[in-house]
């Protein structure tokens, strides 16, 4: 049961057979971090691949507490190139968001995600940057600035946006 | 049909009659003999007449048999319109004529009743011919010796009486039924039969209708016939012949000849079976004594030759004893007819011979006697025209020496694989003597070579093709104009040769069957490799053309796949072959094509065994496991090759092609696949390596065996485990192995800093047991169990001071002991024995510790010691077990343990002996289950926080995504998930499960 040390004889019996174009190297990677993710277990974090697609996660955040986001709890999908993790995961918000630094359909503006990216971020650092930026945003390139705007002036109407636009995804 | 013809006996042109006859045998009624309608008494008289005057007149005229009685063997003959003036009248001569026609073809026409068994006994009982016959004979054949007419006449109608008999009457006598016993007695009595009957008709032929004409020129024996000159003879035999010929059932008397020749041959050459009392033919002649058992054994085939002359020659003679000779025309003369020069001939080469046969090897009685039935078989199938020269006999007789070559190299050398090979030279040797000697005998037994005769006479016997050859090399020969002088000694020289070129093809093949028997067998040479060298070393001949290459290459590769790359192999074995394939095809293909060919498939399958890893690195670090272990001895050889170190040649890398200097360098082989690799020295540790590309695979391995070594013993120097890894440095690389170097560091370092902390906290203390730790980098060694229990208490004392001293030591550092790694020297009082461990663990030492403690209790329950000593259940379990098996503990019912003080108590009551092993396989179980159950758990949660919820089904599926696969029935995973509902970790709600809401 322990990581097994043979990759190779492990993956084919598992009914989610990586792609080909898929580079022996790419699964083992990911393997790895679910693996880590899982054994981890970071509070307010949490994701896993969906449909068995090692290439596509469903991520979760927990909003950060003394933050508007406080108790609730927001969706995102990562979808990894085929080069990761010499590239970064393409991530989005999938719950609808009032954030400055995300806009109307869930795109992020995080440096690590874009240009800052290297190789040994991973997904758990990931969405524990995307964690904290939820209560730290970056409101000087703001991608949402009526967001960026109310985040200092008016944070009682920021909460009623967040309410209004926040739906919780019921599954 | 017969009387059709005789109503337009001038109409039919003698070709469509002919055709005609071709197909329809004429039949019996046909070629009756005149009706006995004219009185014989009056041609008494007149024979002695055209003796003499009518002999010039007579060739010219030929009566015209107008009657239908012989129609059939007249039809050419048209009346002649000029009879001869001062012969008797025509009306006269046709009266002779038909009277003697009539008597003659009366006394020439056989019986219908079949032959007698041989010609001796034929001729005793045939009536000799009257006068009156020979008479008509004589009038009918020597009389009109100038006109060819008549006499061809009478020859073709023998010629066709003689047809009708065979068919009639000697056919039925030879058909093979389509099941026999004896199918060796079968063939005798047919070719018997078909001898004498042939015999018996060239016998009157000679006799009576052939009249010997040229007496100047010596007459052969009668079974030197194709020789003969004398056309009409050759036409008869070749018509009789090919009429035997058609009248043997064709696949069936093929089989029969081939099986008969098969076993005598078989027996000939030496092969066991068929008799089977003939093993000892591998021994060689050497020296005087063996030297006259092989003169005589020379004499014995010279024997068997001249048998088979003989069988024919004793009925020639007869042949000579009866000739009808009134007025000195000799019809046969027996002293020329036994063959006796022809014989001479033959003795003489055999005597030539003899120089060379004596280097033979011995022939025993057996092998002669089956020789000897060979050739006289052979011979009897020569006289009936169905041997050699391109016809059936040559046919089958070259599929019993083709089915004979293969089955000697298998019966002789199958298995055969001693080193250094002498099957090769073995084998040249049977061919060029045995074999080679065989097929010479029988194919040219018959004819004298030496003589110019004999050599036009072999010509003709030879298959086009080698006629042709044969043709040439005489051309050349007149051209070189060195070879017309005498043209015998010519003869001689190409014959050897011939000889020479024969037998080197027939070697050719054997080679390649001798291939093809060790490509079948290369699994099993591989499997028993090294004592199999000579097998590869005869293949090695073998491949040396592209497709015998692919077809050992395939051949082997599909046994590999049925034979070894099955779930029923062992790893090891699996392993153990493929490091003897690497050897042997090492020797066998230095530039390692072939072994890059076949090694693929093994390779691949090894990738996809869980365990090659594992045993591989077992292997290697064979020495470091401790004994008795069951993988130690397995491939402990690996560890030996590692210790060679990597061949010098391939450390080179790419940079050899790049070596001009290089003055052995050669492309790579023609059918070298794209991927080749060249290697150049035989490393099986590196093959093995090279089976993943990921080192971490390897080390991690290598770092538990490592581990457990370091940790099992209480010894400070490991000496073979820093050879052991600085060698597989050389493989991997420094920085791969740089957690096993920590690891042998740590140790070294432990053993400094262990007497330091000692000396420093004192703690030689006296009653009380010593301590020394091992100190482990925790990052570097592979994960450990963390199984905590409460040791006693002195030594948690002891403990706690060498903690001190190590944070001393070492500032700013922990210790963190792993309280169930380690092992105990324990050494227990009883009232009547002592019992001595040296090396318990610390859970078996601190189990047994609670019995003795204080002597406060010396009663414990599992659960009780379990909670006590805060350690794990199953744990207890197995000390007490051990315990119990060292006949320290007992149980006294209830699950409550004992000590048992005296051994007589335990013969008392014996304790139930629960084995060590089944609880030991529980505990695995149960800890591997632990920690599968936590993978699950988590992963379940992080499904279904993450994809919301699910029903059962989708999350089995989704399970497939836990490393190294999930093996859960959808039961097990229900009840699993159940009970995460009860801890309140999921919800099931609406067929799905969920994480409940905060």
């Amino acid at each position: 049961m322990a990581a097994s040390p043979y990759p190779r004889g492990s993956v084919p019996s598992s009914p989610f057979s990586p792609l080909r174009s898929r580079t022996h190297n790419q699964i083992c990677r990911l393997q790895t971090e679910l693996m880590q993710l899982m054994m981890s277990t970071t509070p307010g974090i949490s994701a896993f691949p969906t449909d068995g697609n090692l290439q596509h996660w469903t991520g979760t955040i927990n909003g950060p507490e003394g933050t508007p986001y406080e108790s609730l709890t927001f969706k995102l999908s990562l979808e990894f190139p085929s080069n990761y993790p010499m590239a970064p995961p393409t991530v989005l918000f999938t719950t609808p968001m009032f954030h400055p630094n995300v806009d109307m359909s869930g795109r992020i503006c995080l440096d690590i995600l874009k240009d800052k990216w290297s190789a040994v971020y991973n997904v758990q650092s990931i969405l524990l940057s995307l964690q904290s930026l939820l209560g730290e945003p970056n409101n000087k390139s703001p991608l949402n600035g009526q967001a960026a705007e109310l985040w200092d002036k008016d944070p009682k109407e920021y909460k009623r946006l967040l309410m209004l636009r926040h739906k919780e995804a019921e599954d | 049909m017969a009387a059709f013809l005789s109503q337009h006996p001038i109409s039919y042109p003698q070709g469509r009659k002919r055709i005609f006859e071709s197909v329809f045998p004429p039949s019996a009624s046909s070629t009756l003999p005149t009706p006995l309608a004219t009185p014989t008494s009056s041609f008494v008289a007149p024979p002695s007449q055209p003796s003499q005057p009518s002999q010039p007149s007579q060739p010219s005229q030929t009566p015209t048999p107008s009657h239908g009685y012989n129609t059939r063997h007249h039809p050419n003959v048209t009346p002649s319109p000029a009879p001869i003036s001062f012969a008797p009248s025509p009306a006269a001569i046709f009266a002779r004529e038909s009277r003697a026609w009539h008597l003659a073809t009366t006394y020439l026409s056989f019986p219908a009743d079949p032959f007698p068994g041989s010609l001796r006994v034929y001729v005793q009982t045939h009536q000799d011919p009257t006068r009156d016959v020979a008479e008509a004979i004589r009038y009918l054949t020597i009389h009109h010796a100038e006109n060819p007419t008549p006499e061809t006449s009478l020859l073709e109608w023998y010629t066709c009486e003689v047809r009708r008999h065979f068919l009639a009457h000697v056919r039925p006598e030879i058909s093979i039924p389509t099941e026999y016993n004896d199918g060796a007695r079968l063939l005798e009595e047919i070719l018997g039969r078909l001898t004498t009957a042939q015999s018996i008709y060239l016998f009157r032929l000679r006799t009576y209708i052939i009249p010997e004409k040229k007496k100047g020129r010596a007459r052969r024996n009668l079974d030197s016939w194709d020789e003969s000159d004398d056309s009409k003879v050759q036409a008869f035999v070749r018509s009789l012949n090919s009429i035997i010929s058609y009248s043997l059932p064709d696949p069936a008397w093929n089989k029969l000849v081939y099986e008969d020749f098969l076993e005598l041959c078989g027996t000939a050459v030496g092969l066991p079976g068929g008799d089977g009392d003939d093993d000892d033919d591998t021994v060689l002649d050497d020296g005087g004594e063996a030297g006259s058992d092989s003169m005589s054994g020379n004499e014995d085939v010279y024997q068997g030759v001249r048998l088979s002359q003989q069988s024919f020659a004793t009925e020639t003679d007869f042949d000579g004893d009866i000739v009808v000779d009134d007025d000195g025309v000799a019809i046969g003369n027996p002293r020329d007819m036994d063959g006796i020069d022809e014989f001479d001939v033959y003795r003489q080469r055999a005597e030539e011979k003899a120089e060379e046969k004596r280097k033979k090897r011995k022939e025993e009685k057996p092998r002669e006697k089956a020789r000897k039935k060979v050739l006289e078989i052979w011979a009897a199938m020569e006289k009936l025209g169905v041997g050699g020269g391109g016809r059936r006999g040559e046919r089958v007789f070259a599929e019993v020496i083709n089915t004979l070559l293969t089955t000697y190299i298998n019966a002789h050398f199958a298995g055969v694989w001693e080193t250094p090979s002498k099957v090769g030279n073995d084998l040249d040797r049977w061919v060029e003597h045995v074999l080679g000697q065989l097929v010479l005998d029988v194919l040219f037994s018959s004819k004298s070579v030496n003589s110019p005769e004999g050599w036009a006479a072999r010509l003709k016997k030879l298959s086009p093709r080698e006629s042709f050859r044969a043709s040439r090399q005489s051309l050349d020969n007149r051209k070189k104009g060195v070879m017309e002088v005498d043209a015998g000694a010519g003869v001689g020289e190409d014959d050897i040769k011939r000889r020479k070129e024969d037998l080197e093809s027939w070697k050719r093949i054997a080679v390649g069957r001798l291939g093809r028997l060790r490509v079948g067998e290369l699994f099993d040479i591989v499997v028993e490799w090294p004592e199999s060298l000579g097998g590869v070393e005869d293949l090695k001949s073998y491949i040396i053309s592209p497709q015998t290459r692919l077809h050992l290459t395939t051949t082997f590769t599909s046994a590999l796949s049925t034979r070894l790359l099955h779930p029923a192999a062992a790893t090891s074995d699996i392993l153990r072959a493929y490091i003897s394939l690497i050897r042997a095809f090492t020797v066998l293909d230095p530039r390692g094509v072939l072994l890059d060919r076949v090694s693929r498939g093994i390779r691949r399958y090894l990738r996809e065994r869980d365990d090659t890893v594992r045993v591989i690195v077992r292997g290697i670090m064979s020495e470091s496991l401790p004994d008795g272990s069951e993988d130690a001895e397995d491939l402990s050889e690996l560890a030996q090759e590692l210790g060679k170190g990597i061949p010098a040649t391939q450390q080179g890398g790419g940079l050899e092609e790049l070596d001009y200097d290089d003055l052995s360098w050669a492309p790579d082989p023609v059918d070298a696949g794209p991927e080749f690799r060249r290697s150049k020295g035989l490393d099986v540790v590196g093959s093995l390596i090279s089976l993943w590309e990921s080192k971490e695979v390897w080390t991690k391995e290598v770092a538990a065996v490592l581990s457990s070594r370091l940790l099992g013993s209480d010894e400070w120097l490991f000496e073979k485990e820093i050879r052991t890894i600085e060698l597989l440095k050389l493989r991997f690389g420094e920085t791969t192995m740089q957690g096993c170097d920590v690891m042998l560091k740590d140790i070294a370092d432990s053993k400094r800093s262990d007497a330091h902390i000692r000396a420093e906290e004192n703690l030689k203390i006296a009653g009380l047991p010593e301590i020394h730790t091992k100190i482990l980098s925790r990052l570097f060694w592979p994960t450990m169990k963390e199984d905590g229990f409460q040791v006693p208490l002195e030594i948690r004392k002891l403990q706690e001071c060498y903690e001190r001293g190590f944070e001393t030591l070492k500032k700013k550092r922990k210790l963190t002991w792993l309280q169930n790694m380690g092992t105990v020297e324990v050494e227990l009082e009883f009232e009547d024995r002592v019992v001595q461990v040296p090396d318990a663990t610390t859970w078996q030492a601190a189990v047994i510790h609670q019995f003795d403690e204080a002597e406060r209790c010396d009663k414990w329950a599992v659960p009780q010691l379990a909670d006590n000593l805060e350690m794990e259940e199953s744990l207890v379990k197995k000390a007490v077990q051990f315990w119990q098996s060292r006949d320290v503990l007992k149980e006294i019912g209830n699950g409550i343990y004992t000590v048992i003080e005296n051994l007589e108590e335990l013969e008392a009551n014996s304790p139930p002996q629960t084995s060590v092993t089944t609880a030991e396989e529980e505990e695995e179980v149960t800890d591997e289950k632990k920690r599968e159950r936590m993978v699950v758990e988590q992963f379940v949660v992080g499904m279904l926080t993450n994809g919301g919820a699910m029903p059962l089904e989708r999350i089995s599926i989704m399970l497939g995504l836990v490393p190294g696969g999930f093996s859960w029935g959808q039961e097990e995973l229900r009840e699993f998930l159940s009970r995460m509902k009860l801890e309140g970790k999921v919800e099931y709600k609406g067929g799905s499960w969920r994480i409940p809401k905060a």
